[in-house]
């Protein structure tokens, strides 16, 4: 644009914003910029009314109850809190009817699987619970988080050491997953539902909702990997791997469709 | 006067009157920078409404050291996100920003509407990131250091797109009818 100092205007405002008096060629860039000659613009052209603080007040006011405290504590005690919740529910679950037999599964590989099951829950109730004065995560690592919530139980699915040879035609074959899968997805409903009562935005954010049903498939897996002795790939793949992926498929279901902002904390 | 991190310590220690003196230092830049990224006033006041909320349900992680600008303007940033995700529509070009439609602008010279017209057109035009970085560097007076935390990119990555963005509403400020699209 003509007539305008060759500046940019970032330096201008950064110098503003610094407090620092402008250099002549700040200075000449000001006056003759459109954006710049405005200033910093004042904060009263928007004058909020008393009716929001009203608002804020009542919203603030209606923050009691255990969900209330909960929400409020300081993340690192939510984060706790969902870890030892998650572990109660696998434990708790797993406690109903345990596992009576490893088979040819060797003691190690149990312990394998556990220990990344576990760091993998961590991580999502880490990344799940992470507050909203904290930059955004970013794309690629909530695409990262959550594709391997979901692949390592396949991968473990499909790769059972002294694995069995099966169909789904065998007797029991259907049922048994069924079982399992349902097995499975009452830990992970349970994470799920912690995690929505401890994330303080409720889950309306996207990747705060999907990072908490895909680690609930996590979640369904620790438990079933405590409760059932099946090293068929078969029944694994169908009735430990898929909790997660019809988790988050339910959810993402299930959440509010889209439409402007949430009403939850709306004026009265 | 109290800073804001002294107001927000003094709120956590359970003085409710410091959180209404945070509203009314805090609340009309919020406002201005929602009001220039939503079309309708009603969801940028949602919007304020939603951080405040979010604020207080925060204030137990704010620790002795950190700055509470940043802190809010963060938690409002990723609530815009948010908006715009669940109505299912790219970032808005706003807005009717002459303040004749809306009650909650203040009084201001006839010439400064004409001017925050263009501005506010011009400023419409540009690409979310860069409108974003703009927002919160020109309209809320944060430092770009600040921004750049803000939004989740690296500091060299906010400025290209100031530097980008303030160019463009350069450009498009220098060309003749654009007032019109107000």
């Amino acid at each position: 644009m003509p007539d305008v100092a060759e500046l940019d205007c970032v330096e201008v405002h950064e110098a503003l914003l610094a407090g620092r008096p402008l250099s002549p060629a700040e200075a000449q860039h000001a006056a003759s910029c459109p954006i710049c000659s405005e200033g910093l613009p004042s904060g009263d052209a928007f004058l909020p009314s008393a009716e929001l603080l009203n608002a804020i007040e009542s919203d603030v006011r209606r923050e009691t109850g255990v969900v209330a405290k909960l929400r409020a504590l300081p993340t690192a005690r939510r984060v706790l809190i969902g870890i030892v919740a998650t572990m109660v529910f696998a434990v708790g679950t797993a406690l109903v009817r345990p596992r009576w037999s490893f088979g040819p599964m060797p003691e190690e590989r149990v312990g394998l699987v556990l220990a990344v099951l576990g760091v993998l829950i961590t991580l999502m109730v880490w990344l799940g619970l992470r507050p909203l004065q904290a930059a955004p995560l970013g794309r690629r690592a909530l695409l990262a988080s959550v594709t391997a919530s979901l692949l390592v139980p396949v991968l473990f699915a499909a790769t059972p050491p002294g694995a069995e040879s099966s169909a789904l035609g065998d007797p029991g074959m259907v049922k048994g997953i069924m079982s399992c899968f349902l097995f499975g997805a009452l830990p992970g409903v349970l994470f799920v539902l912690a995690l929505r009562v401890l994330d303080r935005n409720a889950h309306h954010a996207a990747s705060a909702a999907l990072l908490a049903a895909a680690g609930g498939g996590l979640a369904g897996n620790l438990a079933l990997e405590m409760h059932c002795p099946s090293v068929a790939p078969l029944h694994l793949l169908l009735g430990h791997a898929t909790v997660g992926v019809v988790l988050v498929l339910t959810y993402r279901a299930l959440r509010p469709s889209p439409g402007g902002v949430s009403r939850e904390i709306s004026p009265d | 006067m109290r800073t804001d991190e002294e107001l927000m310590t003094a709120y956590v220690a359970g003085e409710s009157s410091a959180f209404r003196e945070l509203f009314e230092r805090h609340s009309p830049v919020l406002m201005r920078v929602m009001r220039h990224q939503l079309r309708r006033p009603e969801d940028a006041r949602d919007l304020v409404q939603q951080t405040f909320l979010q604020l207080h349900r925060s204030r137990n992680d704010f620790r002795e050291g950190a700055q509470l600008k940043p802190w809010l303007f963060t938690i409002a940033m990723n609530l815009k996100r948010e908006y715009f995700r669940r109505a299912g529509r790219r970032p808005e070009t706003p807005l009717e920003l002459d303040g004749r439609t809306d009650p909650a602008v203040g009084p201001r010279g006839h010439e400064q509407l004409e001017a925050s017209d263009e501005l506010g057109f011009a400023l419409g035009q540009l690409p979310e990131e860069q409108r974003e970085v703009i927002t919160l560097h020109w309209l809320a007076g944060v430092p770009l250091p600040d921004v750049a935390q803000m939004v989740g990119a690296s500091l060299s990555a906010v400025k290209v797109r100031a530097h980008r963005g303030y160019a463009a509403m350069r450009r498009a400020l220098g060309e003749p009818g654009n007032s019109e699209g107000t």
